[in-house]
């Protein structure tokens, strides 16, 4: 079935409407619901015409004029209009016109207490009767217009005149009546045997019940259009609510809660809307959002299930990750020759960075700090990776440069991801306070020798583990006097940035180790942290957080 | 974050960058670079306007520095003092060709 518009379907409502307003008002105006005007029409006391027409019109008057024509078999000059002065002409020249029709009797009204018959004579009119000599008497000039009075006024007039042709009575009779009331007349030419106009007959009506009749016409037209429109908006409300009205309160209680329902996974509310138009049509996209909106909501679903199944095993390998860092301290309880304290804060669920300390043998103590290029689950895997290598190679030298070479080669061997990790490695001999190291591309460590305070050691470099194969790794010695402590971090330390975009910056670790250089390891890492979390506040952690703290503590104290 | 400029002509390109080259922004600056560096003989990144750089940043050159060591020639310019200090630390200013 065919679409119909909404505004094609009300246009053709209203036309219906118009329609039905318009054939109402011809069908009120085709009732001669109009006055009925009644025309009689006597000759020497004989009547000939007893007519009666609903509207007195120019045509109506030519057509009783004609028939009296043919009645009487009067024969009647034109008279010239010419000789009318020019002054009467330029007054009542509307008139004139129209009166013409009634052949040569003029007669004038320039309002309702001016009347005048005037009776061609020759070259000049003979004013047979006036208003004004009419309101001499006791009648109201503006009432002159019945017949009766007319007819006596008239007669009146004629009589008073001295002229004997005048001596006639008016015998060619035209009446009007109104519902069966006589309002006014017209009297015709009254002609001697010469065919001399002698005197004239009469047109009158009386205008205010015309205009009355009018009105009452217009009020009934009115009340028509009043009751039509009424019954009308009915009808189209009806419709309206039917159409429209009902179907987008469906519609809305349909949208209601229907997120909610899909997602409990209850029935929605069917929609029965068979409007035929862009209603149907909006109800048919709703089904069809609806259904998308629940194959939608079953993806989501199975989305959300596997996000938190990602997030178990994302919180499970977190736990891994920590597990493969020691996290008891202090870590060799039975050697009383050094402190060891550590920590690891990372930006995601796993990191990038690591620490590791070991003991090679009852002697040697390898201590690590590493960063990898990165964050998140690759720089983790590769974290794992390095720290398991590191710890095997360990075994077999005692130079942190050759073990940092052999990492290097085997991480270069298979690095098609161009991952690098900064690594600062060294090998303490725990009887002679002597610490090998080699740092490859790492940031620099903090020592702090027994009396002084915390200083960064500007110590030698090499490239990144990973980068290149052929890098070149050297060793260094310090010999640690007892009390010595070192401080390592990654740069997640001195790159913490605040809400604003600062940086925390190197000087400031110094400064937080520097409040109390004589506090324990633990301490140390803690008054960094705190300075840090102080300086960063709220903003979001950017990088790895990762310290360790190492206090050499002599190997004669016990 | 970061604002890369890049244009190349008779195998010889520049890359300018501006802002900072961190861990997210490192991912946008790899992609860039993928396709860019083909038929290069010469590249020449200006790092005037960069104001940092991380270890992220540092991977995506070290890959640059590679790929380019089989095509011809790679170096670095006009580095600030905390790139460059970065460069130091990581060990990158051995290997760079930094002017």
């Amino acid at each position: 079935m065919k679409k119909k518009s909404l505004v094609k379907k009300y246009f053709y409502r209203l036309l219906l409407l118009g329609i039905a307003l318009l054939f109402g008002i011809t069908i009120i105006s085709s009732l001669q619901i109009y006055d009925k005007f009644q025309l009689t029409f006597r000759h020497e006391g004989e009547t000939y015409i007893d007519m009666i027409e609903s509207q007195i019109n120019k045509d109506t008057l030519i057509s009783i004029i004609n028939k009296k024509d043919e009645l009487s078999k009067i024969k009647i000059d034109s008279v010239d209009a010419g000789s009318i002065s020019d002054n009467i002409k330029h007054e009542y020249e509307e008139w004139v016109k129209i009166d013409n029709f009634i052949y040569n009797t003029f007669f004038f009204y320039d309002d309702f207490t001016r009347f005048q018959i005037l009776i061609p004579d020759g070259d000049h009119f003979i004013s047979v009767w006036h208003a004004s000599r009419y309101a001499e008497g006791d009648r109201n000039p503006m009432s002159l217009v019945t017949l009766n009075r007319l007819e006596h006024s008239l007669i009146t007039a004629l009589s008073n005149t001295n002229d004997d042709r005048l001596n006639y009575l008016p015998d060619n009779l035209l009446v009007f009546r109104k519902n069966g009331k006589t309002i006014g007349t017209i009297i015709e030419p009254i002609l001697d045997d010469n065919n001399n106009v002698i005197a004239i007959e009469e047109l009158d009506l009386d205008i205010s019940q015309i205009t009355y009749s009018i009105l009452q016409i217009a009020i009934l037209i009115a009340f028509f259009i009043i009751f039509t429109l009424a019954f009308s908006l009915n009808v189209f409300f009806y419709y309206t609510k039917r159409e429209i009205m009902r179907p987008i309160l469906q519609l809305n209680n349909a949208a209601k809660n229907v997120v909610d329902k899909l997602k409990r996974n209850e029935d929605t509310q069917k929609l029965n809307i068979h409007t035929n138009d862009e209603i149907e049509s909006l109800s048919h996209s709703f089904e069809s959002m609806e259904e998308n909106l629940r194959k939608y909501i079953i993806e989501n679903n199975a989305i959300t299930v596997e996000r938190e199944h990602i997030k178990a095993e994302l919180n499970l390998a977190t736990g891994i990750q920590a597990d493969m860092l020691i996290k008891d301290f202090p870590p060799f309880p039975d050697r009383t020759e050094f402190d060891i304290y550590a920590s690891m804060n990372t930006a995601k669920e796993v990191g990038g960075d690591f620490y590791d300390f070991f003991l090679i043998n009852d002697n040697q103590l390898a201590i690590v700090i590493a960063d990898v290029s990165g964050k998140g689950f690759p720089a983790a895997l590769f974290m794992m990776r390095t720290m398991l290598m590191i710890e095997s190679l360990a075994t077999n030298s005692d130079s942190p440069a050759v073990i940092l070479d052999n990492l290097n080669k085997l991480i270069c061997k298979n690095n098609d991801s161009k991952m690098f990790v900064t690594v600062w490695l060294g090998i303490l001999d725990i009887n002679t306070g002597i610490l090998r190291a080699s740092n490859a591309g790492h940031e620099f460590p903090i020592i702090r020798e027994p009396g002084k305070s915390f200083e960064l050691y500007k110590d030698k470099h090499s490239f990144v583990i990973g980068g290149k194969k052929k890098t070149k790794f050297k060793d260094y010695e310090l010999i640690l006097q007892p009390g010595t402590k070192l401080f390592l971090y990654t740069d997640g330390v001195p790159e913490a940035k605040n809400a604003q975009g600062e940086r925390f910056n190197i000087e400031p670790t110094i400064d937080a180790l520097n409040k109390n250089p004589d506090s324990s390891v633990k301490e140390a890492i803690d008054n960094v942290t705190k300075s840090v979390s102080d300086f960063v506040l709220d903003a979001e952690q950017f990088d790895d957080l990762t310290m360790l703290c190492f206090e050499y503590k002599g190997n004669n104290i016990n | 974050m970061l604002d890369i400029v890049k244009r190349s002509e008779n195998g010889i390109g520049v890359i300018e960058l501006s802002g900072e080259l961190d861990t997210t922004s490192s991912v946008n600056f790899q992609k860039e670079i993928e396709g860019f560096l083909d038929n290069l003989t010469d590249l020449t990144i200006d790092m005037k306007n960069l104001e940092y750089i991380t270890s992220a940043g540092l991977r995506v050159l070290l890959l640059i520095d590679q790929t380019m060591e089989d095509q011809g020639s790679f170096k670095v310019i006009n580095v600030n003092e905390d790139v460059m200090d970065v460069f130091e630390v990581s060990g990158f200013s051995e290997v760079l060709d930094i002017q």
